[in-house]
C-alpha cells in the first residue's frame, strides 16, 4: 500500500478537528435547561384587521383528498376549510358556532331543522340553498363515503330554499358538531355533477378562498374569493400551504422568513425558537394524547385490579418533564381537563405503593405483558423505555414489540394479536364522535370490546341529550367510570400542540385538535 | 457484432424486470399490515374497512392481482396509489425528476472532487494535498452516508447557517435555491463515489505516468501538467467510467436514507414511505422504475466501456 | 498458493494487519461487553440527563440519563453479530448457488444468473427494508435481510471463479480420469475460488455494519433494549438542537469499524494477488 503511518495520523487529526468543531458548535444549546410549564400564551386579537398580503403556512403532510367524503386524515382540514364552508363551526374551545346554517332547532327529539344563510354563492357563481345541502348530505350518507357520522339520520327534507330538516332514527346530539367537520362540508352541486369523481382535483365551495393549484407533496395555493358572504373577509389576498414533512425543515424555513406559520413543533425544538426575534410561539390546550390502549379480553388485562395497578404505576409527571421537556401535561382522561365534556375533578396520583398492593390483590402471578410500539417516531422508544422502568418498579414486566405504524394498527385492532399498544388519540369536534370510536363497546378502537353495562348506557344517554350542561354531566360521569374501571385505555400525557409564527401573523385561533383554520388570519404591515 | 451485443443485453432485461416485479409482489403477500385500516384513519369502522378492501381489489387472489397489474403495466398504466389516489406513473416520474437532479449533482461531486484530488495528489506527490487526497480516499468510503449528512447539517446549517438543513427546490424553479438545497445531500451521497474515484484514478494515473510513452513525451519537454492531461487522464479514465456506472446505482440506493434525512421528495423517500404505509401499487411502481433506470445506466456504462476499450469483445 | 504464504504477506500489509487486530479487539469487546461497560447501558437516571462528558461519564449521558460510553460498547455486539450474519448467510447459500451454476452451465446457469441479476438490480437497502418489513421488525430479521441481500454478489463471484477453474487443464484431466462432479467441486473448485470469496467476505463486514446502522437508523433494525449505533444516531438526531455531540460517538464507532473492514479486504486482496500491489 502506501505510506500509511503519516496518512492515518493526518487522517485522525483531521477527523478529530472536524468532530471537535461540530461538537463545540452546539454545546451552548446542549446546556440549556428544560422548559418549565407552558410557553407564553400570546393574544392574537389585538389591533384592527388589515386587508391584503399573502400568508405561507407549512403542513406536515399533503391532503388525502379534496373530496370531503374521501378525505380521511385529521390534517386535511387546514386544506379543506379555506375552500369549503361547513354548516356549523366551532371555536377554539370547541363550542358550537353558526356556519352556513345561521340557526337551528329541534322541534322534537327526532327532527333537526337548519335555517340556512341567505345570499351565499359558490365559487362557480351558483347559489347556495337547501337543495345543495341535501345533495351534499346524501353524498355523505352514501355508500361511497368514508364518513359514518349520519348513522342515526333517516332522511333529509328540503322545507324551503333556506330550510332543511334532518329526520332522525333516534335522538343524536353529536350531529351539530359533526356538521362542523367533513360531514358538514358543502361542495357546489354543479361541480359534483360536472366533475364527478374528479371533484378532488377541482374543489369548488363557498369558502373564503378559491382553489388555484396543487402540486402533490409540494404546495397548495389559494386566492381570495371576492364574492365571500362574510363582509370584509377574507383579509388575505393569497394563501399558500407548503408540504414540509420534516420538522427541522419547517423550523428553518420559519426562521429564514420563507414561511409565516408552522405547526407541530416538537418539545425538543421549542427552545431553539423561543429566543428567536420576530417569532412567537403558541402552546394551546391539546386534545392529542399519548395513551396505552389494551385488549381487555387478553390476560392480564382482563383483571381489573391489574389494570388499576398499571394506572397508578405510571409516573406521568416524570414523562411530561423528560419526554415532553415540560411542555404538555399529565393526562387523566381522554379529554383535556378544561373541556366542557371532561370530568374536571379527575386526577391520578402516581402511587407505586398502592400499585404494588393492587397487584398483590389482583392475584396475577408473574405480571407481564407485551406492548406494540411503532418504530418511525423517534420518541416512541424513549416512551416505552421510561414505562418499562416505571412498571418494573412495581414488579410488572413490560416487553415491547416494535413494528411500523400500519402493521401495528392492523395487528392490534384488526387481527387483535397483542395485549397492548402504545398509541395516540386525537380529539374530535364532539365528545360522542370520539367515544363512539374509542370507548363504546362496539367501537373499532376498543379492541377487547370491553365495557360495563352502566357505561354503555351512559354513552347512549349522553348522545340523546340535547342540553349541553346535562350532557356535560353525563360525560363527566363516563370519564369517571372509564378511569375507575380502566375500560380499554390508559391516558398518559397530553402532548403539546405548539404553533410558531411570524409576529406579523394576527387573528389566528389555533384549536387543540390540530385542525388549523387559516382564513381568519390577517397580516400586520 | 456490436449490434448483436446490444440486442442480447436488451433481451436479458426482460426476465430481470419480470423477476423483480414478482419479488415485490411477493412482499405484498408476506408483509403484514393492512393499508386500508391506516387509510381510513379516524373514519375506520369494520364495515367501511370491508367496503374499502373490495373497492381497491385487495380481496382478489394475489396472482389475479399480479396478473391485472402486469397487464396494465405493459400498457403503461401502473395503477393508482392506494393512499393518495394519485396515478403511480405520474407520482414516480414527478419524484424521479427530483432524485435525478440530486443524483446528477452527487455524481458531479464524486467525479469532480475525485478527479481534483487524484490529479493534485499525483502532481504534488508527498505534499499536504497528496495526504489529504489519500486520507479522503480512505475515509470517504467508510463513513455512513447518513452520518456524514448529519455532521454537514450540524456544521453548515445549524452552526454557520449557510445552507438549509433540509428541503429541496427544483432547478426549474429557482437555480440559486436549487444549489443551496442540493449541495449538502449531494455531498453526503457522493462522498463514497468521490473516495473510490480518487483512489482508482490516482493509482491508474501513477501507473500511466510511469509508462514509457509518457516518459518519452515528458523528456521531449512536454510539461508535467500537460502530460497528465494529454496522456495520463485519457488512459486512466477507464476505471473512472466503471466507477461512475456503479456509483449511479449506489447513489440511487443511497437516496433511500439521504432523502429521508433531508426531507427531499424524491423516489427514495417515496419507496420507504410506500413500504411503511403498505402502499403496494406505489411501491411496485417505484421499484420498477428505479430498476429500469439502473439497467439503463448499466447499459450505457457497458457501451461506453466497450467503446473506450477496444480490447473488449462483444 | 499456500495459506501460509498469504498470511505472511497479509501480515506485511501493516494497515490491513492493524485493522484486523482492531476488528479482533472489537469482537472481544462485543463478547465481554456486559463486563466492560462501567454502567448498565439501559439504566436511566432522569436527574442527570444530557450531561456533558466528565470523568464519571466519558461520553456524557443521553436524554434519559443513560451512559453513552456504555451504550457505544454494547453497540459493538450488534455490529459484530450483523457482520457474522452477513458473511455466513451468503457463504452458505450464495457460494453453492454460484458453484453449481458455474459448474453445470447451460439453462440452470441462465436461470440462476437471471435471478441474481434481478435481485442485484434492486437497491440493496430497499430490498433489506422490504425483507425486514416482511419478516417483522427485529434486529434478528434485519440481519437475516442483510445476509440475503449479499447472496447474489457471492453467487456471481463464485460462478465467475468456477467458470475459470472449470476449464483449467488439471480439472479437465480429473474429469477425464473419471472424477465425479462432487469430488471435483471439493477437490479443485472450492480451494481455488476461496481466496476471492474470502476477500468479498471481509469487505462484507463493512457492508453489514453500514446496512445495519442504516436499517436501525430508519427504525427497522435494533429495538430497545437492544442497542445499535444506528438507533443511537437516530435518537440523537432528533435532539440535534439540544446536544449535537450525541451523534458523534456512535458515528465514529461505525466509521472506524467500517474502515477496518475495508482495510482488511484490501490487504487480503493484495496478499492473495501481489500483482495488485500497485493499485
Amino acid at each position: 500500500m502506501y505510506n500509511c503511518k503519516k496518512n492515518i495520523l493526518a487522517g485522525f487529526i483531521l477527523l478529530f478537528v472536524f468532530v471537535l468543531i461540530v461538537g463545540c458548535s452546539g454545546a451552548k444549546e446542549g446546556s440549556s435547561k428544560p422548559g418549565e410549564g407552558n410557553s407564553k400564551e400570546t393574544s392574537n386579537s389585538g389591533g384592527k384587521p388589515q386587508a391584503g398580503g399573502e400568508l405561507v403556512a407549512a403542513a406536515g403532510a399533503d391532503i388525502t383528498s379534496f373530496d370531503p367524503i374521501l378525505s380521511t386524515n385529521a390534517g386535511d382540514y387546514q386544506f379543506l376549510w379555506p375552500v369549503y364552508d361547513t354548516l356549523t363551526r366551532y371555536n377554539s374551545k370547541l363550542e358550537l358556532q353558526p356556519g352556513l346554517a345561521e340557526k337551528w332547532e329541534y322541534p322534537d327529539d327526532k327532527t333537526l331543522v337548519l335555517h340556512l344563510r341567505k345570499g351565499v354563492k359558490f365559487h362557480d357563481g351558483t347559489d347556495f340553498d337547501a337543495e345543495a345541502v341535501k345533495i351534499n348530505m346524501e353524498r355523505v350518507k352514501s355508500k361511497d363515503s368514508t364518513i359514518s357520522d349520519f348513522k342515526n339520520v333517516e332522511s333529509f327534507e328540503v322545507v324551503d330554499p333556506h330550510t332543511i330538516k334532518f329526520h332522525l332514527k333516534q335522538p343524536d346530539a353529536s350531529i351539530l358538531l359533526a356538521l362542523a367537520e367533513r360531514a358538514g362540508i358543502i361542495v357546489s352541486p354543479k361541480a359534483i355533477k360536472e366533475y364527478g369523481k374528479d371533484i378532488a382535483q377541482k374543489p369548488v365551495g363557498t369558502g373564503p378562498f378559491k382553489f388555484v393549484k396543487r402540486v402533490p407533496n409540494g404546495e397548495i395555493v389559494y386566492e381570495k374569493f371576492d364574492g365571500y358572504w362574510k363582509e370584509k373577509e377574507p383579509f388575505l389576498d393569497k394563501l399558500t400551504i407548503k408540504i414540509m414533512p420534516n420538522e427541522t425543515t419547517r423550523i428553518n424555513a420559519l426562521k429564514s422568513g420563507e414561511i409565516d406559520l408552522i405547526q407541530g413543533v416538537s418539545p425538543f425544538s421549542v427552545e431553539s425558537l423561543e429566543g428567536t426575534p420576530n417569532i412567537k410561539v403558541e402552546n394551546v390546550t391539546s386534545f392529542t394524547e399519548k395513551i396505552i390502549v389494551f385488549n381487555a379480553k387478553k390476560p392480564p388485562f382482563d383483571n381489573k385490579a391489574f389494570r388499576q395497578a398499571l394506572k397508578l404505576a405510571i409516573d406521568r409527571k416524570a414523562i411530561t418533564k423528560t419526554l415532553l421537556r415540560g411542555y404538555g401535561k399529565p393526562a387523566y382522561q381522554i379529554f383535556p381537563n378544561e373541556y366542557w365534556a371532561a370530568n374536571h375533578d379527575l386526577k391520578i396520583d402516581y402511587d407505586p405503593e398502592k400499585a404494588k398492593q393492587l397487584l398483590a390483590e389482583s392475584g396475577v402471578k408473574k405480571p407481564s405483558f407485551s406492548m406494540i410500539t411503532t418504530t418511525q417516531d423517534y420518541y416512541e422508544p424513549m416512551f416505552s423505555d421510561m414505562l418499562k422502568e416505571q412498571f418494573a418498579k412495581v414488579g410488572i414486566e413490560m416487553k415491547t414489540e416494535s413494528m411500523e405504524g400500519t402493521a401495528a394498527i392492523g395487528q392490534f385492532w384488526s387481527e387483535k394479536k397483542f395485549e397492548a399498544f402504545s398509541s395516540g388519540v386525537a380529539g374530535k369536534s364532539d365528545p360522542h364522535l370520539l367515544l363512539e370510536i374509542w370507548v363504546a363497546k362496539d367501537s373499532f378502537y376498543n379492541a377487547g370490546n370491553h365495557t360495563t353495562p352502566e357505561l354503555d348506557k351512559l354513552i347512549a344517554e349522553a348522545n340523546a341529550t340535547y342540553d349541553q350542561t346535562e350532557r356535560g354531566k353525563l360525560y363527566s360521569e363516563i370519564n369517571r367510570i372509564q378511569s375507575e374501571e380502566v375500560i380499554n385505555l390508559l391516558p398518559v400525557v397530553s402532548t403539546p400542540v405548539i404553533y410558531a409564527m411570524n409576529e406579523k401573523v394576527k387573528g389566528f385561533e389555533p384549536n387543540g385538535l390540530v385542525k388549523s383554520y387559516f382564513p381568519s388570519i390577517w397580516l400586520e404591515k | 457484432m456490436f449490434f448483436k451485443f446490444l440486442l442480447r443485453r436488451l433481451i436479458y432485461v426482460i426476465p430481470t424486470l419480470l423477476i423483480t416485479t414478482l419479488v415485490v409482489f411477493s412482499f405484498i403477500l408476506l408483509i403484514p399490515g393492512d393499508p386500508v385500516v391506516a387509510l381510513l384513519g379516524e373514519n375506520a369502522t369494520p364495515e367501511k374497512i370491508a367496503q374499502m378492501r373490495e373497492q381497491l381489489g385487495l380481496n382478489d387472489p394475489i396472482l389475479v392481482q399480479y396478473g391485472n397489474w402486469l397487464l396494465h403495466a405493459i400498457h403503461g398504466d401502473l395503477g393508482k396509489s392506494i393512499f393518495t389516489g394519485q396515478p403511480v406513473f405520474e407520482a414516480v416520474t414527478g419524484r424521479l425528476a427530483v432524485t435525478f437532479q440530486l443524483v446528477f449533482i452527487s455524481m458531479l461531486v464524486s467525479v469532480g472532487l475525485g478527479m481534483f484530488f487524484a490529479i493534485t495528489s499525483v502532481y504534488f506527490p508527498n505534499s499536504v494535498m497528496d495526504y489529504i487526497a489519500r486520507f479522503i480516499s480512505i475515509l470517504g468510503a467508510s463513513l455512513p452516508n447518513f452520518w456524514v449528512a448529519m455532521l454537514l447539517v450540524v456544521f453548515f446549517s445549524l452552526t454557520l447557517n449557510w445552507l438549509p438543513a433540509t428541503g429541496f427546490i427544483s432547478i426549474t424553479e429557482n437555480t440559486a435555491g436549487f444549489f443551496k438545497t442540493v449541495l449538502l445531500p449531494a455531498i453526503s451521497l457522493g462522498a463514497v463515489g468521490m473516495a473510490v474515484i480518487t483512489r482508482h484514478l490516482r493509482s491508474s494515473l501513477l501507473e500511466v505516468m510511469g509508462a514509457d510513452f509518457v516518459r518519452t513525451a515528458y523528456s521531449k519537454g512536454v510539461s508535467r501538467w500537460r502530460s497528465i492531461f494529454n496522456h495520463g487522464l485519457r488512459n486512466a479514465m477507464l476505471p473512472v467510467v466503471t466507477t461512475i456506472g456503479i456509483g449511479f446505482g449506489n447513489a440511487i440506493g443511497g437516496t433511500v436514507v439521504i432523502e429521508t434525512i433531508f426531507a427531499i421528495p424524491g423516489t427514495g423517500q417515496l419507496a420507504v414511505n410506500s413500504i411503511l404505509q403498505r402502499d403496494f401499487t406505489m411501491l411496485q411502481g417505484v421499484v420498477l422504475i428505479l430498476i429500469v433506470l439502473v439497467i439503463i445506466i448499466n447499459f450505457i456504462t457497458d457501451i461506453v466501456y466497450a467503446l473506450l476499450d477496444p480490447r473488449i469483445e462483444y | 498458493m499456500s495459506i501460509k504464504e498469504v498470511m505472511r504477506r497479509f501480515r506485511s500489509e501493516r494497515l490491513a494487519f492493524v485493522s484486523f487486530i482492531f476488528l479482533l479487539i472489537i469482537s472481544i469487546v462485543a463478547i465481554f461487553a456486559p463486563l466492560i461497560t462501567p454502567y448498565n447501558p439501559n439504566a436511566q437516571n432522569l436527574s442527570n440527563i444530557l450531561a456533558n462528558p466528565s470523568f464519571s461519564h466519558w461520553m456524557g449521558t443521553d436524554n434519559l440519563g443513560r451512559d453513552i460510553f456504555s451504550r457505544v460498547i454494547m453497540g459493538t455486539r450488534t455490529a459484530i453479530q450483523a457482520s457474522l450474519f452477513a458473511i455466513i448467510i451468503p457463504l452458505s447459500i450464495g457460494v453453492p448457488i454460484g458453484i453449481i451454476a458455474g459448474y453445470l452451465g447451460g439453462i440452470i446457469d441462465d436461470i440462476f444468473m437471471r435471478i441474481v441479476d434481478a435481485i442485484i438490480a434492486i437497491p440493496g437497502i430497499l430490498l433489506a427494508l422490504g425483507i425486514t418489513a416482511a419478516l417483522g421488525i427485529s434486529l434478528w430479521n434485519a440481519m437475516i435481510a442483510i445476509g440475503i441481500v449479499a447472496i447474489p454478489q457471492f453467487a456471481r463471484l463464485a460462478r465467475g471463479q468456477t467458470l475459470q477453474v472449470r476449464t483449467e487443464p488439471y480439472v479437465e484431466s480429473a474429469k477425464i480420469s473419471g472424477a465425479g462432479p462432487i469430488w471435483t467441486m471439493f477437490k479443485h473448485i472450492i480451494p481455488n475460488i476461496s481466496p476471492p470469496v474470502l476477500v468479498q467476505a471481509s469487505v462484507n463486514i463493512s457492508f453489514a455494519v453500514l446496512a445495519e446502522t442504516s436499517l436501525s437508523f430508519l427504525g427497522m433494525g435494533a429495538q430497545s433494549p437492544q442497542i445499535s449505533w444506528g438507533s443511537m444516531i437516530q435518537q440523537a438526531y432528533s435532539m440535534i438542537n439540544l446536544n449535537p455531540w450525541l451523534i458523534v460517538y456512535p458515528g465514529v464507532a461505525t466509521a472506524l469499524t467500517v474502515m477496518a473492514g475495508n482495510f482488511v479486504g484490501d490487504g487480503l486482496r493484495v496478499a492473495i494477488d501481489p500483482k495488485l500491489k500497485k493499485l
